[in-house]
């Protein structure tokens, strides 16, 4: 028994919260055996009512079950940093119901606390994926890492085990996008991978739906660095200058017609590097606008009923 | 103070529980005229929950969504101090912290919600604001509230029974009420192995979480009641608080409060306090809870690394045991926060009325409903049935 304090933080959203009921016995089971002191916090980021009933009976049936309910859906990364915030662990763990395997915690925990301030799941392998998928996601990890230098390790999960001192660190960081692996990337701290197959308890689809992952991607590449704001000013200034020839050309006789592409192809860019700056200064705005990135509907925590009392009295001598 | 049962059989108004409630209201009944037995399951008064609790007198400022529970917590602070001065202690300072992000309300409206109900607040100085986490913690006020003595208090309580004559019969247990032809109600009490039935005009159920034994034991119909296991730890607060008492608002927060009869603190968390609950339906077999009391797991640590975050300093507080007490509840109070009184006359048992309180200095409002109870009647008459369910 390890005389610690681990926080499980979970996000439930959609469909996959079906796997919680499953996800929570197994980590009871786990945890009991693991460490003197433990909380499991839920939080709810948009799951169906039916789920609801079954986080309830959960609640009734374990200690140390916290459940909270934020007021919308504000998606993973959000729900992941609410958790956060409120979890009270010398070490805190995330994980995904539907694919993080409860059984990897002892191992998660057991590095965390002598060898790195991080741990963190890798995939090891993508072969469910589609080939799109696959693709796109190598090009994504070549670009941010290789490229832009953000650090975030190919292939490695939301799966995780911080101490304390990261969990302080990544609170204190602020704003609507809070991408849990820019920010374990930025702060810095040791940090170390973990591979591991991931489950599927629902069968749900586990990757996202394109638009989504682009959209994460986007946002994951703004929200690190204007790499891609250079690269269009740069194109730009390449591009003027080619004009430039070019014209000097026309007006020494040249044809007309290259003159034409040239301008269609200019206009072109330009469009995309106005669109660009835009991106740029929209993500400026969100975070000018300084409102909190997401508000607590309310707070449930174990109410265990006469735990002790519970026999096995059955009314019904027939019933097996 | 006696330790024998009951003296005679006959009796103008018998008291059940002698908790704070239970012995105001004995003296009240007493002044009133006639004999008076106060019945205590215990070997002492103030045993239970008037002694296990935060040993906070309340000013008004803990229900800023109720502001009818304020507005009287208000008026029954000073009169409680007037009355029980000696038993109070006043020398600490008092913080309360208003708690970013999760909490219900913001500085700003527990400013206004101060003024409107007149309560003293100012800002606290700048070297204790400083101990709080300020990115969780939006404000910090110190405010006028202060703590009671538990054993003084039953000092007192002992000495103005024994003045006012007030026959206390301890070790003893009610068990059950049978109806007297000509009203009125048989108790039937049990001391040691004894077992006698003493007969009353008035019968006060002044037990507080086992309100519904009683009942349901005599084949009454049971009140609606929501109980809660609840633990608070006893500590020695961290040095850097120099003995002040702190109370982080509006939601799963913490209070770290003077506990005067110990020379210790208490240490209770909105979230960790309470352990399990279970609620007492009408008609159903009432659950007695003191049975969970013993050996449980303490929640201390909860407490105390949820307290942290906000008041880093916490980290230093010790441990010395916990408190644990059943609280009982009417649900309606989970709702608005609200900490009404319950005063219902049973209707089984037109003499027999539960009384159900939240707050010690709640007892005048106690007093004043039992008086418009009782007014007009001579305790011997049966009373008016308008007069049957009274909820102030």
């Amino acid at each position: 028994m390890i005389e610690s304090f681990l926080s499980i933080v979970a996000p439930l959203e959609g469909e996959s919260s079906g796997a919680v009921e499953a996800f929570v016995d197994e980590t009871v089971a786990v945890l009991r055996g693991l460490v003197t002191h433990y909380e499991i916090i839920l939080v709810d980021d948009g799951v169906p009512d039916a789920t609801l009933a079954r986080i309830r009976g959960l609640l009734a049936r374990y200690d140390f079950v916290r459940f909270l309910r934020l007021s919308r859906h504000f998606g993973e990364e959000t729900a992941i940093s609410a958790g956060l915030d409120v979890a009270i662990g010398d070490y805190v763990m995330v994980m995904l119901p539907n694919t993080d395997p409860p059984a990897l915690i002892p191992e998660f925990l057991a590095r965390a606390q002598s060898d790195a301030d991080i741990v963190y799941g890798v995939r090891l392998h993508r072969k469910a994926e589609p080939f799109w998928y696959r693709v796109g996601a190598r090009l994504f990890y070549w670009y941010i890492n290789s490229v832009v230098g953000a650090g975030i390790p190919k292939d490695s999960t939301q799966f995780r085990c911080m101490s304390r001192q990261v969990v302080n660190a990544i609170s204190q960081i602020r704003g609507p996008d809070q991408y849990l692996r820019l920010l374990t990337s930025y702060i810095g701290f040791q940090k170390q991978g973990l591979p591991y197959a991931p489950i599927n308890r629902t069968g749900a689809a586990t990757v996202r739906p394109k638009r989504e992952a682009l959209n994460l991607a986007r946002a994951l590449v703004m929200d690190h660095t204007t790499h891609p704001l250079r690269v269009v000013i740069w194109t730009g200034v390449v591009l003027a200058l080619l004009n430039f020839i070019l014209v000097l050309i026309h007006a020494s006789g040249g044809g007309n017609d290259a003159a034409l592409v040239h301008g269609a192809f200019g206009f072109l860019v330009t469009a995309f590097m106005v669109a660009m700056v835009g991106e740029y200064v929209g993500g400026l705005s969100r975070r000018l606008r300084d409102r909190p990135a997401y508000y607590v509907r309310e707070e449930q925590t174990s109410a265990v009923l006469l735990r002790e009392e519970r026999t096995n009295v059955v009314d019904d001598s027939q019933g097996q | 103070m006696p330790l024998l049962g009951p003296s005679a059989t006959e009796y103008d108004t018998v008291v059940i529980g002698g908790g704070f409630y239970g012995t105001r209201l004995a003296l009240e009944m007493r002044r009133r005229g006639g004999r008076v037995l106060l019945v205590e399951r215990d070997a002492r008064l103030l045993g239970r929950a008037s002694l296990r609790n935060q040993a906070r007198v309340h000013n008004g400022y803990h229900y800023p969504r109720s502001i009818l529970t304020s507005l009287r917590s208000r008026l029954n602070y000073s009169r409680f101090l007037d009355e029980y001065g000696e038993c109070a202690d006043r020398s600490f300072p008092h913080y309360y912290a208003v708690a970013r992000g999760m909490s219900k309300i913001t500085a700003a409206q527990f400013t206004e919600f101060c003024r409107r109900i007149g309560a003293p607040l100012i800002p606290a100085p700048a070297a204790v604001a400083k101990l709080f986490d300020a990115s969780r913690i939006e404000a910090v006020f110190e405010v006028q509230e202060c703590a009671f003595d538990a054993d003084k208090l039953r000092a007192r309580m002992s000495r103005d029974l024994a003045d006012a004559g007030v026959e206390v019969s301890l070790n003893s247990e009610a068990q059950r009420l049978t109806q007297r032809p000509r009203g009125g109600a048989d108790v039937r009490i049990t001391h040691g192995n004894e077992t006698r039935d003493v007969g009353a005009d008035v019968v006060l159920n002044c037990t507080y979480s086992r309100l519904n034994q009683l009942l349901a034991q005599s084949g009454a119909a049971t009140i609606p009641a929501k109980h809660e296991l609840t633990e608070m730890a006893l500590v020695e607060p961290p040095a850097a608080l120099a003995g002040a008492a702190v109370t982080v608002m509006d939601g799963p927060f913490f209070s770290l409060m003077p506990y005067p009869s110990r020379q210790l603190f208490t240490l209770s968390h909105v979230r960790y306090t309470p352990h399990c609950s279970w609620l007492d339906a009408a008609d159903a077999v009432v659950f007695d809870g003191d049975a969970l009391l013993a050996n449980r797991q303490s929640h201390f640590i909860h407490m105390v690394r949820d307290a942290q975050r906000y008041l880093p300093a916490m980290r230093d507080t010790r441990y010395v045991e916990s408190l644990w007490e059943i609280k009982t509840i009417m649900p309606r109070s989970e709702q608005d926060d609200s900490r009404p009184i319950l005063l219902r006359r049973s209707d089984e048992y037109p003499a027999c009325l539960t009384v159900l309180g939240a707050k010690l200095d709640s007892v005048y409002d106690v007093e004043e409903a039992l008086h418009g109870a009782l007014r007009g009647n001579d305790p011997t008459r049966r009373l008016t049935a308008d007069s049957k369910r009274l909820v102030v």
